[in-house]
């Protein structure tokens, strides 16, 4: 069982990963910032052809090896080194463009330049309240059926199930216990739902070349992406929703491992969501063309470490765009980063050491 | 409307935004009442220090462009008359370099009405632009 959720889990980061050239803009190629006309640089085509062919091969010995694989701890640990190997292989490919560009002085005569809208905030009235309903109704329905078995739970409640489908960990019965994935639900719906509802109000990158398109796209993209995290959360939601009837025993017995299913339902839904629109919604319809502004983005390199980590003090923003990939990054240079940080691993600690109680 | 902060440009960003603005209005693509994001919105879209920006908004309420309120930020509210104590002086100053320079005077008018060619005042009072 874990071995084939291992096997798609990495077929999933294998896909993302192999697609993900395409979802960001084509200035941006592996995390590097060019000007309009190098997209089609033979170095950046070189790159791109390099890391995909590097890729699908590693992603079938992952996951081949997840298949044929038995120990759990090699399980767990498979899908991390499948993501630190494909960061170097995105690494290597970052290099070579920022090599060929600083070789080719790619941006001497540019007119470089930052946008900015002056207009009307992004509306209230699109938040996907209807859906953040229904992970609301998930929570409820889950707290209901807990308190509704509450006082016919035995005193030691199974907290903890093995691959085999066989809990091995237990605590005592109290309201903590019993209740606590329907805290974790509660804890991180909200938590995407004040992303979605935070991140349309963040930085819009816009492209001084093609402000007017990239601001529809953005604007496309922040809709998406609102929306694709409620439902994450309503998928999780469902999962925690399937642990908690196990933990009380209620509903027919079937292998816990199951109850992941959703999570990965909505993982793959996510992940085509963003592949569909690209981040910041460049791969969406370009609408009507404008007049050329003569300028380009800025060179902004700068601040980004191996291509993937933000690192900049005098950024006022704490969450920005990914560079590779879809969603945001935090801004390691900002304290509330660290924050945020601290307080993730604090609650992944936290949730499991509460349990054994 | 878009502002932009080009690298290149020799003028201070907040002169550029400040000359935005005014530009802006002149077109008539801002006009009577159009809200302009607060200090801490464009410093971050921009990816500006605070100060920045504070400084040309501050410059352009100081002119008579722009209306700041505590919690509404700031709108664009023009005050008739003339720019400033020394346009009159700067334009003299303005013409006369391109004059020195061997522009003919029709030339420099020329150049002028081509530059008010884009004026026009805004259409009605707008709250905010889509």
């Amino acid at each position: 069982m874990i071995a084939w959720i291992d096997a798609v889990l990495l077929l999933l980061l294998g896909c993302g990963y192999y697609w993900m050239p395409d979802a960001v803009h084509p200035t941006l190629p592996f995390g590097v910032r060019v000007p309009p006309g190098r997209e089609r640089d033979p170095a950046v085509s070189a790159a791109k052809r390099t890391y995909r062919q590097v890729l699908a091969p590693l992603t079938l010995a992952g996951i081949a090896l997840a298949l044929l694989n038995t120990s759990p701890i090699v399980a767990a640990g498979l899908p991390a080194l499948f993501l630190l190997v494909a960061y170097g292989n995105f690494y290597v490919a970052h290099r070579a463009v920022r090599a060929a560009k600083l070789k080719g002085d790619w941006y001497a005569g540019q007119r470089t330049a930052t946008v900015a809208q002056v207009g009307a905030p992004a509306s209230l009235r699109r938040y996907p309240w209807g859906l953040l309903a229904v992970a609301a109704l998930v929570i409820a329905a889950t707290a209901w059926i807990g308190v509704a078995h509450y006082a016919q739970l035995p005193a030691i409640l199974p907290t903890h199930f093995g691959a085999n489908g066989k809990a091995n960990g237990f605590s005592a019965k109290s309201p903590l216990s019993a209740f606590l994935l329907v805290i974790v639900q509660i804890v991180q719906t909200a938590g995407l739902a004040l992303l979605g509802y935070v991140q349309p109000r963040m930085r819009q990158d816009l492209d001084p070349a093609a402000p007017v398109a990239s601001l529809a796209r953005h604007r496309a993209f922040q809709v998406v992406m609102t929306q694709m995290l409620v439902v994450l959360a309503i998928g999780v939601d469902i999962s925690l929703l399937l642990g908690s009837l196990r933990m009380w025993a209620v509903g027919p017995a079937y292998n816990p491992m199951l109850n992941v299913a959703p999570v990965l339902i909505v993982t793959a839904y996510a992940v085509w969501a963003g592949v569909r629109v690209g981040q910041g919604g460049n791969r969406m319809a370009a609408g009507q063309a404008e007049e050329a502004t003569g300028r380009v983005h800025r060179d902004d390199d700068a601040g980004w470490i191996g291509g993937a980590i933000y690192f900049n003090r005098s950024d006022p923003a704490f969450l920005v765009p990914r560079r590779f990939g879809v969603g945001w990054t935090l801004n390691f240079g900002h304290p509330t980063a660290w924050i945020a940080l601290v307080a993730l691993v604090a609650l992944i600690i936290a949730v499991p050491s509460l349990r054994h109680r | 409307m878009f502002l932009y902060v080009e690298d290149a440009d020799h003028r201070p960003v907040y002169q550029q935004l400040r000359d935005q603005v005014v530009e802006a209005i002149a077109r008539g693509e801002i006009g009577e009442g159009t809200r302009l994001p607060t200090t801490r919105q464009l410093a971050v879209d921009l990816g500006l220090n605070f100060h920045t920006v504070a400084r040309a908004y501050d410059l352009l309420r100081q002119e008579g462009y722009l209306q700041v309120g505590r919690k509404v930020g700031a709108s664009v509210h023009v005050r008739r008359g003339p720019p400033n104590a020394e346009w009159h002086a700067e334009l003299r100053v303005l013409l006369a370099a391109a004059y020195a320079k061997g522009m003919s005077s029709e030339e420099i008018v020329t150049a002028c009405r081509e530059a008010t060619q884009g004026f026009g005042r805004a259409a009605e009072p707008k709250d905010s632009l889509a």
